[in-house]
């Protein structure tokens, strides 16, 4: 049972105040990409035992969406940052280099 | 409306009449410029002025009396008319309980997965969050007073849960307002 | 026997009688006593049967723990299986009846399993019940289930109610004895909020029994006094009754709180559960003393030395008159001096070690006591009660030396920390040598969320064994100020390990060794496992069952795995434990269910109309958390002629629906129209200001998600009506899309679908009674089919959409939903000259049906494409995308072999079954019938008086005329052609008047 901070509006919710909207900073692709692409958006996701990067939603609450950057393995929270980037912010990348040097996940490292 | 639902038990539920709704959305600059024109200011982030609800980082619940919903939504419509806005009547889209009492908090907390000691929880803030399984805003208006805003459809719902909290005989006595 | 002694027991109040009833038996008890120890103030030792043999079963602790004393508590309303004995408050007209046996307590045909103990070694019911295979599902498995299970089944509703609570602490701490008060009492001081719980009705623990002796006073003082200072703590807060269930992660704890339990039938909450969130968990939860494994150790009168130390100090209740005394460390010692301190007779102290105890030991000769050391119980005999004992040498295989009579064999392997909620979160155990006992590894605690453990255990159950160690842990954990509390016992000895007693016991002894006393599982069992190759614990506990009964293994596990451990050849870290799972002990599933019963077990969503339609023969249907009316019963008609009614008398003249369920969203700003045609598969932005348009919504993947009218409110204003069940979750679709995909388009959206009241006026005489309420001008040319306007009608301000989902003249009109019950109430007063009557969902179905129209959900499940539903003309072929575009290119989407919509009609006019299936030609390869299409919508048809249905067929459109088979569950079969999906009025005719 998770306790994440909404970076909108301030809030320390409490995981029944969330729905978890999985893996986080995908890309889009739509018409014209290739079938491998696609498929890579629809259905590749990470599984990783360490770092992981999530959306998760703030309902019921402020209704913004918002990331986090989490250790599946011990549920240690690195940090949570706005919806609105396509890569997690330097203050969060630090923050985790200081708990888990060397870590990297997808093209972040 | 003129059966407005209560009833007492650790605390006083009572259901507010009617009341003017106007939700506001829009970046802050333009949400205080709208406020302005019809008086208000803008709250704090996870607070409420009064007459002004924070609900999210660009969208406020503006509170008037319900006649004069019409002149104040005319008034923040063309207040924001050549912005990017939306100024929209949801009067009856809610009803708000109010709670009244020294059990106040312990009522709220049994219902809702919030921290509402004094220090997290002062006086005059809005906590969007649920009262068992339906969305609700906790307001606390004084400390022995909170409002409880939710969606109409499911009063009767937020009317049960309020009253099996506050069964006169289930008091936890934690806060420091009626420690036991 | 058991009884009560004329003097002592701290915790009971002989002023207050209390009677109870055993099994049909009148007893009495005191206020204070629980049921075990009043049970055994009454010699009644024998309190239940074992699952597997039936054996008889006395109670064998005074805690938590017990896994005999199980009862069948209170009786309807208020009864409750599984009740143990030891943890159930005595109280006036207490009903309880012992559970496991046929036809009582004292004779059961069950028992008859012993004799056969032999033939029912571990793992005999995955041997045995394999073969012949059919055997399991007819023969072996209800004669199985018949007997499974110890307590019965409630059968009546719970009287009582119970709540949640929400508490936000800074230190939460489990466990009120010396250890846990302390570490309050430095939390407490240091100004943090603080939440102390204690299981039992009473602070202190162990000590005040023990004799400890704190701050050069007796435990009991600096209990009172300890409490004394932390009542005055504005910070802290102190429960009695109420355990400390669980620990999940980011500091949540669970608290159980059992408000009730010595009074049911109070008024208010029975159970109270917990929800702390706290920074910091400190579990003070202290040990529990293990049993020893010698033969006939299951027999009642064989009990914790703890426990008979317990009823006799806290309860005035001796146990038996004589007590044989076995142990491998100091503490059992206590017992023997305390029962012969009580003027009970204690011929012999059996001392596994060949050292016995240090100053105890002195004493216990001093008092008179014969102690024997490195000697054990070679076999306890007896029945239904204990009346003797062998001894014999610890090292040996079990030769007699010599047989005492006694009727209480008090037994210590010592003591195992209660370290469950350090681990429930991944806290980490090591093995401690020298105590015999797995410890908290203080360098590997649960992680909270900041990265640091927020689990720390103090006292006992850190393994700190000893008053003063308790007391110093305590101190250092919670970081207290100055010195620890100093503090006296007299133990002095190390413990030696017994796993097995005597150490090298015959099998003969070994199968009448329990381990598991509720689930019958004996040294025997654990070591067959392990020859079976059972190796890993995690496996021989599931093969054996040990430690998977009721008490979770509280006694058994750590006898259990060193068995194992010695049987493998290896040492007990190498084996390790089980996982340990929350909660501690059972916890009643109302507790977890709060107030979430009966009127409020979830929300119910009205709405404005919704009294109107329950005093007017409404059968409800729930649509999402919305109670819609299903049809409306009139006098003695059957649902199915209502529906049919409804729809006739819609067609013929008027109908009114209750459609404010129906999702309403603004959308807003100048890129709402880009926005829109990126949610929908047809164009909306091109929409015209005061026209409507129908359109589908697709998920990313491609499939059919919602469907609904948009209307244009104005230029940069839409309003998009979803399905019922559509509002909550289209709206976050929406905003999910805006505020993590294109942050920077300026659109915003607000859900209004409560703000209307809404109702569809429906039939032909739908333009007539909006006239005669008059307002606004509804005639065919200024609202147009597809159109929309604002106005007043009957002085209501209202919104009329000209749309129709039934094929005939309809508008649905909103109006503010404070006003939705008024505007309601006046539709059916002015269509009463036009026959109006309200109509349902049922009959909604068979209108849209009839006009061959979609309904998400019937026509749609998740796997269906708008393609496949012929709805090829609202997919916009300008747009370069949309939502869902993309995958509706994939091969499997583009495969012509995909079932697509049609009409279906039964050859004999009867109804298809729903979700029925047609069948093709041949089997597939696991043998079923091959299947060329399936039915998704299915009726009667009052108006073509015919069953009507629509279905997904292969190459349906190009099949026209042919007939398909398809097979209902009885194997008859129904034949329906296949035809166009518009069964009505396909030119419109109808409702463009």
């Amino acid at each position: 049972m998770l306790i994440l901070t909404c970076p909108n509006c301030g809030e320390a919710k409490d995981e029944t105040e969330l729905h978890a909207g999985g893996e986080a900073h995908l890309k889009r692709f739509g018409p014209g990409s290739s079938d491998a692409d696609f498929e890579a958006y629809l259905f590749e996701r990470e599984n990783p035992k360490g770092v992981h990067f999530e959306r998760w939603h703030c309902a019921p609450g402020c209704g913004k969406w918002f990331h986090a950057a989490r250790c599946t393995m011990t549920n240690e929270v690195f940090g949570t940052y706005s919806a609105q980037t396509t890569e997690p912010p330097e203050n969060i990348k630090d923050a985790i280099t200081a708990k888990r040097p060397g870590w990297h996940w997808r093209q972040f490292s | 409306m003129s059966n407005l639902r209560s009833f007492e038990g650790l605390v006083t539920v009572r259901e507010m009449p009617l009341r003017g709704m106007i939700t506001l959305r829009g970046d802050t600059e333009v949400m205080t410029a709208a406020l302005k024109s019809v008086g208000f200011e803008l709250p704090e982030r996870g607070m409420c002025n009064g007459a002004v609800v924070w609900m999210s980082p660009d969208e406020v619940l503006v509170q008037c009396p319900h006649e004069s919903v019409g002149q104040t939504l005319a008034a923040l419509q063309s207040a924001t008319q050549s912005m990017h806005a939306l100024a929209l009547d949801v009067s009856d889209t809610r009803t708000v309980f109010e709670i009244t009492g020294a059990a106040t908090r312990e009522v709220l907390a049994k219902l809702a997965p919030i921290d509402l000691r004094s220090a997290q929880f002062p006086v005059g803030k809005v906590r969007r969050t649920r009262l068992a399984q339906i969305p609700c805003a906790v307001w606390l208006r004084e400390e022995s007073a909170a409002e409880a805003i939710i969606f109409r459809s499911v009063a009767e719902y937020a009317l049960g849960v309020l009253q099996s909290a506050a069964h006169p005989q289930a008091a936890v006595g934690y806060f420091a307002s009626n420690k036991m | 026997m058991s009884t009560r002694l004329n003097t002592g027991g701290r915790l009971i109040d002989r002023t207050q009688i209390q009677n109870f009833s055993f099994n049909g038996k009148q007893l009495s008890g005191f206020a204070g006593d629980n049921l075990a120890s009043a049970l055994l103030a009454n010699d009644q030792m024998l309190m239940g049967r074992s699952f597997k043999y039936h054996r008889p079963r006395g109670v064998v602790t005074s805690d938590g723990s017990e896994p005999n004393a199980l009862m069948n508590l209170g009786e309807e309303g208020r009864f409750e299986p599984n009740a143990r004995a030891t943890t159930t408050p005595l109280f006036e007209g207490l009903y309880a009846q012992s559970q496991n046996h046929f036809p009582s307590l004292e004779f059961d045909v069950g028992a008859v399993n012993a004799k056969l103990a032999r033939f029912l070694p571990a793992g005999f019911y995955y041997k045995m019940f394999i073969h012949p295979r059919p055997f399991w599902k007819h023969i072996y498995e209800p004669i199985i289930r018949h007997s499974a299970g110890l307590g019965k089944a409630p059968k009546a509703r719970d009287l009582d109610t119970y709540e949640h609570f929400y508490a936000f602490c800074d230190v939460a701490i489990v466990g009120g004895g010396i250890a846990g008060l302390q570490a309050a009492l430095i939390a407490g001081a240091a100004g943090k909020d603080v939440i102390l719980m204690e299981q039992d009705g009473h602070w202190g623990g162990r000590a005040p029994v023990d004799g400890d002796i704190i701050d050069g006073q007796p435990a009991e003082d600096w209990i009172s006094a300890t409490l004394k200072a932390l009542e005055a703590m504005e910070n802290v807060t102190l429960r009695t009754s109420m355990q400390g269930s669980g620990v999940y992660d980011h500091g949540y704890l669970l608290g159980y709180q059992r408000l009730a339990d010595g009074a049911p039938g109070a008024d208010g909450p029975r159970h109270r559960l917990w929800r702390i969130r706290t920074k910091q968990i400190v579990a003070a939860t202290g040990a529990i003393e293990r049993p020893l494994s010698f033969a006939g150790n299951d027999i009642p009168g064989v009990v914790l030395a703890s426990a008979v130390r317990d009823y006799l100090v806290n309860f005035g209740v001796s146990l038996g008159d004589r007590t044989v005394v076995v142990t491998n460390n100091d503490t059992a010692y206590l017992t023997a001096l305390a029962m012969k301190d009580a003027g009970l007779e204690v011929p012999l102290i059996v001392d596994a070690r060949t050292g016995g105890a240090g100053a105890l030991g002195e004493a216990a000769k001093a008092a008179g006591i014969r102690v024997e050391t490195g000697k054990g119980i070679s076999s306890v005999k007896g029945g239904k009660r204990v009346t003797s004992v062998e001894i014999c040498a610890q090292a040996g295989e079990g030769a007699p030396l010599e047989e005492i009579a006694c009727d209480v064999v008090a037994m210590s392997g010592g003591w195992s920390p209660v370290v469950h909620l350090w681990s429930h979160c991944g806290g980490k155990l090591i093995w401690n040598e020298a105590e015999a006992m797995f410890a908290p590894d203080p360098e590997r605690g649960p992680i909270g969320a900041d990265g640091a453990a927020f689990v720390t255990t103090a006292g006992a159950a850190s393994g700190a064994m000893t008053t003063a160690a308790a007391l110093a842990d305590a101190h250092t954990k919670l970081g207290g100020p100055g010195q620890p509390t100093p503090a006296q016992d007299p133990l002095t000895n190390p413990i030696e390990p017994v796993w097995m007693m005597p150490q090298s016991a015959s099998y003969k002894l070994r199968s009448k060794a329990w381990l598991d006393f509720q689930n019958d599982v004996k040294v025997s069992d654990v070591q067959l496992a392990a020859r079976e190759g059972f190796e890993s614990v995690e496996h021989a506990k599931r093969y054996t069952t040990l430690g998977m009964a009721t008490d979770q293994g509280k006694l058994s596990n750590i006898n259990g795995l060193a068995v194992l451990a010695n049987q493998l050849g290896t040492d007990i870290p190498s084996v390790g434990t089980t996982t340990f799972r929350p909660p501690y002990t059972p916890i009643s599933m109302a507790a977890i269910a709060g107030e979430a019963r009966g009127e409020i077990f979830q929300p119910i969503r009205k709405t404005p109309m919704h009294d109107w339609h329950a005093q007017n023969g409404a059968h409800w249907e729930p649509v999402g958390h919305w109670r819609r009316a299903y049809t409306y019963l009139r006098g003695e008609e059957t649902i199915s002629e209502a529906v049919q009614r409804e729809v006739k008398n819609t067609r013929e003249a008027l109908g009114l629906l209750d459609a404010s369920t129906l999702g309403k969203i603004i959308v807003k700003g100048p890129d709402a129209g880009k926005f829109l045609d990126m949610m929908y598969t047809n164009m909306m932005s091109n929409l015209k200001v005061g026209r409507c348009r129908y359109g589908l919504m697709c998920s990313e993947n491609g499939f059919l998600s919602d469907d609904g009218v948009v209307a244009r409110i104005d230029e940069d204003t839409w309003l998009c009506h979803t399905t019922t069940g559509g509002a909550d979750r289209i709206h976050g679709h929406m905003e999910e899309w805006l505020q993590t995909e294109w942050w920077d388009w300026k659109v915003y959206t607000a859900n209004v679908t409560e703000q209307y009241a809404q109702v569809a006026v429906v039939g032909p005489n739908a333009r007539k009674v909006l006239e005669k309420l008059g307002g606004m001008d509804v005639s065919a040319e200024a609202l147009t089919f597809m159109g929309w306007a604002d106005g007043t009608l009957g002085g209501f301000e209202v919104r009329a959409y000209r749309i129709s989902f039934s094929g005939e003249l309809s508008y649905e009109i909103a109006v503010p939903a404070a006003q939705g019950r008024a505007f309601w109430d006046a539709l059916m007063e002015a269509g009463e000259e036009f026959g109006v009557m309200p109509y349902g969902t049922e009959c909604l179905h068979i209108m849209r049906a009839e006009k061959g129209f979609i309904m998400i959900g019937d026509e749609s499940d998740g796997t269906v494409i708008p393609q496949d539903l012929g709805l090829s003309w609202a997919i916009s072929k300008k747009k370069e995308d949309f939502i869902g575009k993309r995958a509706q290119l994939r091969s499997h989407m583009t495969d012509p072999n995909r079932w697509k919509l049609v009409g279906l009609e039964t050859v004999d006019g009867s109804v298809l079954p729903d979700g029925a299936y047609a069948v093709a030609e041949g089997a597939n390869a696991n043998g079923q019938r091959n299947t060329q299409g399936r039915v998704t919508s299915t009726y009667h048809s009052p108006t073509l008086d015919r069953g009507i249905a629509m279905g997904l067929v292969l190459h349906g459109p190009d099949r026209m005329g042919e007939t398909l088979d398809f097979p209902r569950v009885d194997g008859t079969v129904v034949k329906a052609r296949i035809v166009d999906p518009v069964f009505f009025d396909p030119e419109g005719e109808k409702q463009n008047v």
